[in-house]
């Protein structure tokens, strides 16, 4: 019984599961549900009574979810946003969801993504100097003639990611997986690439003072870099 | 109350005064407060689970009440709300206000 309450309210709480606040929600609702239920079976009603009649006491769920922080929903749920053209220094997008986010012509200098998903999103001619992509998901964004000069990427997800024509000098890209990521026509002076992998990387460019001691990559990606003369001494083909 | 069902939008701009009032005698989780809510109304009302929670994160939100997690041994662990200060003070308002409406409606109907 237990088990047919659990997954009803997971039916219920499923478009809204990515939110903290809406989890926390469902663990409390869940607990009351369960104690009523006991309870109801308790003072002699049977199994499908009991289960019915907890069912219908919890309302209209909608109405929670109007009402936990609007702002945190609205900030959580933003597929398909688009900020082209603001002004946003140093702002806070922690832990959000930008699914197809525009942040295109944007000034975003010093602002937080931090364990936030920007999948698809695209930063095109934008400046991310000092942003904070400390474990974003990037699958596949396009951040193209942008400056990201101190911008930041540790644990961040860079699948199919694309950097065409973007400034990233002096950025540090240490012990990441880079599949399929696009760093084409971008400004690549002192960025490094100590110790990570590169699986299908493409840089078409001056990759001369670019850094990749103790990186591992595939036989394309290698050619590819020697061909644009790379200093890949230290290098582990695979 | 046979043939009576108390409307719930009468009692729906209410239900915060009434969270509020429960909270003055002490802290509580949610259920406690539903079971109160419907023992208190002689079983006339039933409070609604999304209803009190949309009430309760709201009066949160505005600093009404505040809520720490239990450290229940046993079962589910059970989230507490306490009444603040200003909690206070807005029930008070309330009652002000709800004594003051009953006046003139008891008046006009």
């Amino acid at each position: 019984m237990n088990e047919k309450l659990k997954k009803y309210l997971d039916g219920i709480f499923a478009p809204y599961d990515d939110l903290k606040a809406v989890q926390e929600l469902k663990e409390e609702l869940f607990n009351d549900l369960q104690e009523k239920l006991n309870d109801l079976k308790n003072e002699g009603y049977d199994e499908d009574t009991a289960y019915n009649t907890t069912i219908n006491s919890i309302g209209e769920v909608s109405e929670i979810i109007e009402s936990i922080h609007t702002k945190t929903c609205e900030l959580q749920q933003m597929v398909g946003m688009d900020f082209s053209k603001s002004n946003l220094p140093n702002s806070d997008f922690k832990a959000v969801k930008v699914l197809d986010g525009k942040f295109n012509y944007s000034n975003l200098q010093g602002s937080d993504f931090s364990h936030s998903d920007l999948s698809n999103s695209s930063f095109k001619c934008s400046n991310l100097n000092h942003v904070k992509f400390d474990g974003t998901n990037l699958t596949d964004a396009k951040i193209e003639k942008s400056s990201l000069k101190g911008a930041s990427f540790k644990n961040s997800e860079l699948k199919g990611t694309i950097f065409k024509y973007s400034d990233l000098s002096g950025v540090c890209f240490d012990h990441q997986t880079l599949h399929g990521t696009n760093f084409d026509y971008s400004g690549l002076k002192g960025t490094t690439f100590r110790h990570a992998v590169l699986r299908n990387v493409s840089f078409k460019t001056d990759v001369k003072k670019a850094i990749f001691d103790g990186a591992t990559m595939d036989k394309l990606t290698y050619a590819l870099l020697k061909g644009y003369r790379a200093k890949l001494d230290n290098v582990t083909v695979i | 109350m046979t043939g009576l069902k108390i409307s719930s939008d009468l009692i729906r701009g209410h239900i915060d005064t009434i969270l509020l009032k429960l909270l003055l005698k002490g802290d509580k989780y949610g259920y406690e407060i539903s079971k109160l809510v419907h023992s208190g109304s002689n079983g006339g009302y039933e409070l609604k689970e999304a209803t009190m929670y949309s009430c309760l994160k709201r009066l949160e939100q505005e600093g009404n009440i505040t809520s720490y997690w239990g450290d229940e041994t046993q079962g589910g662990r059970r989230k507490y709300y306490r009444i603040t200060d200003k909690g206070k003070t807005t029930y008070i308002d309330n009652k002000n206000n709800w004594e003051y409406a009953k006046r003139i409606l008891d008046n006009l109907i």
